[in-house]
């Protein structure tokens, strides 16, 4: 396996495709290697590997570095409510971030790798190094800014509305990393999909499947093809 | 933000602790009154109230500030102890960005326990401040609660709703948060205004408005009048919509948790609203905060500069302690059932009679067991309770 890899542990911050995105975006060269010495890199996940439970002490955030996680959380009922779903060089663990212990759990779609970003590692270090931690909570809150405003996005619109929604945007975070935004696999499961945006699966296979008819989507099991942009934009409403 | 020195506070025409309560304190500047709570003597399961006290002017690092206040001052409260109320008071958003908003929270919750299920984790906005950017970030930081900050000081019969209705319209897709709004009038508020704003705010998921009377510096008769008949029309249109009232100024929606609580339940009118549970330990944090420990009140400096070079120093920016009157217990007891019922029942008969003679006739239901406040008597409770600051004879 190369080095660059991105499942590679062996991988640091300055080789990493996803550091215009992450924290080193903030720091000069050598600043960048002091952070990499305090990030964690274990091995690859497997589907259904947990990065942390709900109930946990929060201690670190994390980077997706490949693959992709899924938030959850669980309600009084047992009942299982997706929260999230975190791509490449998105950050995510923020929903500890007001507590002392995280309120939903993470677990891998896929096979994904991570880095864990410790936080009394980073303070340490931020001491040496100001513009870090200044820099991290200015991602932390644009985090928590963007997973709400799609959470409200999402939770008061037609079906169609949240589907197209949830594509597009899917679609603009893999242009963000330098990915196609038109053609695309979705990681996770229509089930999931159902739950995040408060649908049943069948009504997010019928909505796929209209979107098909109306040439705005070709669809391949979880392969998508956005035909339509606008014609997607307009259904979502934007 | 509420300024507690003495020298500021002036009769309002509306109730509320500053005004109706907090002159039955004595206040002692400089050293404290009594010892500070040591931590270990504290229990941890009582719970405690957080305020984050934040002026309009920015203050460089003040969320840093904030925190070493916090460290300073941790002799106060047990790690432990359950927060059941956090509020950032002020003018968070314009105080803080929002890197310092989401800092400041993660700072906070490492220093307190905020796990608490049916805690409130609130802040102050004006309709101005808010936008959906900030709105979301507040509640990704698990807030849940708001309250709107409507300046109707000037206003006239037809002034625009619409950065109101803007926030509002913000708001109906958060419908989690509990909404309250505090809405400041004066005589230069035209009556239909407040009609509009208060339509308005009834049509919104809003279940408490508190309203203010401002005005600043000498009053004429004729400008109290106009205001008077302001609060007048605004108390018979929340009790006309089945609003629970306290003091002259404060309506809760039947669906407020105050609104539809027995009648008998016991609330507590406090510098922070009306409240039916007892938090014993608040802690006010920044400049001008407001802290209470002990049954006693401490007040921070309302100077930033001051504010900052006492930090800097590692001293306390308490700038004064004020503690109960010994012979005005019963006069605060009286006036916090005035201000939560409306209603007294003195047991003694001389205290009966005391009070009937300060209490104009025409302002008291027709019942010789209790001295229970009619329309009239509500609307003029903040004179009523001007008239309980002397020593009475319970």
């Amino acid at each position: 396996m190369s080095q660059r890899c991105p499942h590679s542990a062996e991988i640091n911050c300055r080789d990493c495709r996803m550091n215009t995105l992450c924290l080193p975006i903030a720091l000069e060269l050598d600043e960048v290697d002091r952070l990499n010495e305090i990030i964690q890199r274990g091995r690859p996940l497997h589907k259904d590997n947990y990065v942390y439970n709900c109930g946990d002490e929060f201690r670190s955030v994390y980077a997706v570095r490949s693959g992709s996680i899924k938030t959850y959380s669980v309600n009084d009922q047992g009942v299982e409510q997706v929260t999230g779903f975190y791509l490449p060089g998105e950050i995510f663990g923020m929903d500890g971030i007001a507590h002392t212990h995280h309120i939903s759990s993470a677990v891998a779609l896929e096979t994904a790798a991570i880095c864990e970003i410790p936080f009394e590692r980073m303070e340490d270090l931020s001491m040496t190094l100001p513009s870090l931690q200044r820099h991290f909570f200015k991602l932390m809150s644009k985090e928590i800014t963007n997973d709400q405003q799609l959470i409200s996005l999402l939770s008061k619109n037609s079906a169609e509305e949240r589907v197209a929604t949830l594509l597009l945007s899917i679609s603009a975070r893999n242009a963000k990393r330098s990915l196609s935004n038109v053609r695309f696999r979705l990681p996770m499961s229509r089930a999931d999909i159902g739950n995040y945006l408060g649908l049943t699966v069948e009504t997010v296979s019928r909505v796929f499947s209209r979107f098909q008819k109306q040439s705005i989507l070709a669809v391949d099991k979880k392969e998508i093809e956005i035909l339509d942009i606008p014609g997607l934009q307009q259904l979502a409403n934007t | 933000m509420t300024n507690f020195s003495h020298s500021q506070i002036q009769r309002s025409l509306t109730t509320g602790f500053k005004s109706s309560l907090f002159p039955l304190y004595e206040s002692n500047t400089g050293a404290p009154v009594a010892t500070e709570s040591n931590s270990s003597e504290l229990s941890s399961i009582a719970q405690i109230g957080i305020n984050i006290y934040c002026p309009q002017q920015r203050i460089d690092d003040y969320e840093h500030l904030i925190c070493q206040e916090v460290t300073l001052r941790r002799s106060l409260y047990n790690r432990h102890q359950p927060v059941a109320s956090v509020w950032w008071l002020g003018s968070p958003l314009q105080q803080f960005s929002p890197e310092a908003i989401t800092e400041l929270c993660f700072r906070l919750s490492s220093h307190f326990t905020h796990q608490q299920e049916r805690s409130t984790r609130g802040m102050t906005v004006t309709p101005m401040e808010l936008d959906k950017n900030n709105l979301a970030l507040i509640k990704g930081l698990n807030f849940n609660a708001i309250q709107l900050n409507i300046d109707a000081s000037v206003a006239s019969g037809d002034r625009s709703l619409s950065n109101i209705e803007t926030a509002l319209q913000m708001l109906t897709d958060y419908k989690s948060f509990d909404l309250s709004c505090v809405i400041k009038f004066s005589d230069q508020t035209h009556p239909g205004f407040i009609d509009r704003l208060l339509n308005l705010l009834e049509n919104s998921h809003c279940t408490h408005i508190e309203v203010s009377s401002q005005k600043s510096g000498p009053v004429s008769l004729q400008d109290k009048l106009t205001s008077q008949n302001q609060l007048a029309r605004i108390n018979k249109h929340f009790h006309d919509c089945g609003w629970r009232g306290c003091g002259n100024n404060n309506f809760f929606a039947p669906s407020h948790p105050l609104g539809n609580l027995p009648q008998q339940t016991k609330l507590e009118a406090t510098p922070w609203g009306y409240m039916a549970r007892q938090i014993p330990l608040w802690l006010g944090f920044g400049v001008a905060a407001l802290s209470l420990s002990a049954g006693n009140y401490q007040y921070n400096t309302p100077s930033s500069e001051r504010y900052v070079n006492l930090l800097a120093d590692k001293k306390s920016p308490v700038q004064s302690h004020f503690h109960l009157a010994a012979d005005k217990a019963s006069n605060f007891r009286l006036i916090q059932q005035l201000l939560c019922e409306h209603t007294i029942a003195p047991t003694n008969p001389q205290l009966h009679r005391q009070l009937t003679s300060l209490i104009p006739g025409e302002w008291l239901e027709d019942d010789p067991d209790s001295l229970a406040l009619n329309t009239a008597g509500i609307v003029n409770l903040s004179s009523i309770c001007d008239k309980l600051f002397d020593s009475l004879c319970a």
